[in-house]
């Protein structure tokens, strides 16, 4: 048997064990998609007629006041739910991964719990936490904070910061666990040779962590963001969107308009909008990342 | 009828587990012989009503058994159009709000069960309106019968009976007039004058009820439910609106964050504890209410011209596709019969037939009993505004949480809200 058929026939085998997979990813990803850009063009309750309005439903997504906020919102929610996460989680891991002497177990757990930890039972808790009695309002108290006290979460300036502040508290032990295990695996002896040049811990971080990194730093990028767009669980739980309008976000429009206003075209191009504007991000952190990797 | 949302709130989803495990709730029998029929019942939360009322029929008919299946709130609300579509849909569905499933044909018209089982005259008309349909299949208050209510609710005003008399008020208020008054005396005697949460927008039934005091129940239930050529734009709604935010703003309810940051179990919970002399809610909440104040509370009906209560009524449908009708609708006629009365009544809610139920003057219970029959009798039961479309208990939780935080006025509202009621009813 010639190499080149050989080569050709382990190709064919590889699409059989790939059948499965590619078979339930068709059926499940690429048709329901394929399905929510059909309905997207229509104005439609989901079960009575069909009326088709070409692009009319994603004019409405790009114009509607409410809308446009929710996708500025998701947009802001980065800074949350990624940048912070990345930065926090970034430092924490330098110093817990520096430190040989103790291997700082317990911290690290207790940090990455948030990411275990259901996001519907994380938002319960952060609302108590934020309530009128709750846990914040009783510390400030208690260290004579009292007047700045509120129910954060009815607070029109403050509420879309107190469902921020609960995803970077999920993020940032991701970020730190991604970050820790990466750090374990530079060789030891780039920071020698900082400390043999006279560098201290803060040069170690900025010439050899940082960089060495960047793989981690990647990935932690992408799933955070993703997480910021598609934030659906801590909103929906949290505030519902309010107060007024403060803190909807695409995921909670396309979740009313689908299932309580019985709008499911507009939620489809809805729903379209906010994958392409999650692909795009993604694809623009990959290119940022591989460019600086090559220069 | 979407009204109870808030107090179904959180549970809903704890409670969807046990829900799916359906048999635990008076569920098939496995020693059931064959001629036993299974009627099966799609509602939101298992909660105690509805399943005293199942138990209540297996018992008086037992060779039909009762399969209640619960969702939970937002999963039964988003998939019931669907259920009903299948080929193997439930007999019996709560109704939420009919939103387009009488227009997409998925609920039977009972006109003819009601004629059959006197349905006309054992319900009061506007009992019977908020669930019938005109030609169009949204509009409410038409002639197609295709959901029976199975109980009530009211909204009025509970009261803390030692607060009420610290603040010097000496008699539950009739007139709007003599309510602010009272308000005022809570507010100078330096008592909170009314506990208020608006984080899910129960800020539309203080404008509602101020509204239709006003007005009556009919003006409001032709908007409500969507007739031809109604608006929001009427002096009664002006004057809910003013006073919503003329109340926040003279510091009659809490603070303006604290009330949007406040849920109605929120709410419900500081009242209990003695904030507030007065706080408007409905009779879903009674129970609780009932339990942590005892003696020290009473509730009345909204003071103004008109003796009105918003509310609605939980009511039932029979789905179209149902292979069960005449059964289903047995079922459903079965409401308005003593046994059912006196489940729902213990379940702490209203039965249509409150003849054969009685509750000691001057406690809790019989308040609420008798502002029932007053709103009964004043045939003043109204929807809730929240219900006028699927979309407008949004509206109302954004625009009224703007109001109180004064990013909008009392014009933008009326006007965003009358938007939306345009969008469903033209």
């Amino acid at each position: 048997m010639s190499r080149k058929s050989l080569r050709r026939r382990r190709g064919r085998v590889a699409y059989l064990y790939l059948a499965p997979a590619l078979g339930f990813y068709l059926l499940f990803v690429i048709v329901p998609y394929a399905e929510t850009i059909w309905y997207s063009l229509y104005n439609w309750d989901g079960i009575g007629p069909k009326v088709w309005v070409g692009l009319a439903n994603y004019r409405t997504v790009f114009t509607d006041p409410e809308l446009v906020s929710a996708l500025e919102h998701s947009l802001g929610f980065i800074v949350f739910f990624s940048v912070v996460p990345i930065l926090v989680g970034l430092v924490l891991a330098a110093l817990v991964a520096g430190d040989r002497r103790r291997n700082w177990t317990t911290f690290r757990a207790m940090i990455f719990l948030p990411q275990i930890v259901p996001l519907v039972a994380s938002g319960v808790a952060w609302t108590y936490i934020y309530g009128q009695n709750g846990l914040l309002n009783q510390v400030l108290r208690l260290i004579g904070l009292g007047g700045i006290t509120r129910a954060w979460l009815g607070d029109f300036t403050w509420a879309y910061a107190a469902v921020g502040i609960v995803g970077t508290w999920v993020g940032t032990g991701l970020c730190m666990v991604l970050f820790v295990s990466g750090i374990q695996k530079i060789d030891y002896q780039l920071y020698e040779a900082v400390r043999l040049d006279g560098g201290g811990r803060l040069r170690e971080f900025t010439t050899i962590t940082v960089p060495q990194l960047q793989g981690e730093l990647r990935v932690a990028a992408t799933v955070t963001v993703i997480s910021a767009l598609a934030a659906f669980d801590v909103v929906y739980i949290m505030t519902g969107g309010g107060p007024g309008t403060t803190t909807i976000v695409p995921g909670l429009a396309i979740y009313l308009y689908a299932f309580s206003y019985n709008k499911v075209g507009l939620a489809g191009a809805l729903g379209i909008v906010l994958s392409l504007f999650v692909y795009a991000i993604v694809l623009l952190i990959n290119f940022v990342a591989r460019g600086r990797r090559d220069a | 009828m979407k009204s109870r949302k808030g107090a179904v709130g959180l549970g809903a989803a704890a409670l969807t587990i046990v829900g799916l495990s359906g048999p635990a709730f008076g569920g098939t029998s496995p020693k059931a012989s064959p001629s036993t029929q299974t009627l099966t019942l799609a509602t939101d939360t298992p909660d105690a009503n509805i399943l005293n009322v199942a138990k209540a029929f297996e018992k008086a008919n037992p060779s039909i058994k009762v399969k209640v299946e619960a969702s939970g709130f937002n999963a039964f609300v988003a998939q019931e159009p669907l259920e009903l579509a299948s080929n193997n849909p439930p007999d019996v569905v709560l109704i939420n709000g009919i939103a387009n499933m009488a227009k997409d044909g998925l609920l039977l018209s009972l006109n003819g069960y009601a004629k059959k089982y006197g349905w006309y005259k054992s319900y009061s008309a506007t009992k019977l309106a908020e669930t019938e349909v005109a030609p169009n299949g949204t509009t409410l208050g038409g002639n197609n019968l295709v959901a029976l209510p199975l109980s009530f609710f009211e909204v009025g005003i509970y009261y803390n009976k030692a607060l009420f008399k610290k603040a010097g008020i000496t008699a539950v208020p009739v007139t709007l007039s003599q309510f602010e008054a009272d308000l005022a005396k809570a507010k100078v005697a330096g008592v909170l004058p009314m506990q208020f949460g608006n984080a899910q927008g129960h800020a539309s039934f203080t404008i509602q009820e101020i509204a239709q005091s006003i007005s009556g129940a009919p003006a409001a239930n032709s908007w409500i439910f969507g007739k031809p050529g109604q608006t929001f734009n009427t002096a009664a709604n002006r004057e809910g609106v003013d006073l919503l935010l003329k109340w926040e703003q003279e510091g009659f309810f809490p603070s303006a964050t604290q009330v949007n940051g406040t849920n109605l179990a929120g709410a419900v919970t500081d009242f209990t504890k003695g904030q507030g002399v007065f706080f408007m809610d409905g009779n879903w909440d009674a129970t609780q209410i009932g339990q942590s104040m005892g003696n020290n509370v009473g509730f009345f009906v909204f003071p103004g011209q008109h003796v009105t209560a918003a509310g609605g009524g939980g009511p039932f449908a029979i789905a179209a596709k149902s292979k069960h009708q005449a059964l289903a609708a047995r079922f459903l006629n079965f409401f308005n019969s003593p046994q059912a009365a006196k489940a729902i009544y213990a379940a702490g809610e209203m039965p249509n037939n409150v003849s054969g139920i009685s509750a000691p003057a001057g406690s809790l219970a019989g308040d609420l009993l008798h502002v029932f029959q007053a709103v009964s009798t004043a045939n003043g039961f109204t929807d809730a505004y929240a219900n006028a479309t699927s979309s407008m208990d949004n509206t109302f939780i954004a625009q009224t949480q703007e109001l109180i935080a004064g990013k909008t006025t009392p014009s933008a509202l009326i006007a965003a809200v009358q938007a939306d009621w345009h969008q469903t009813h033209g």
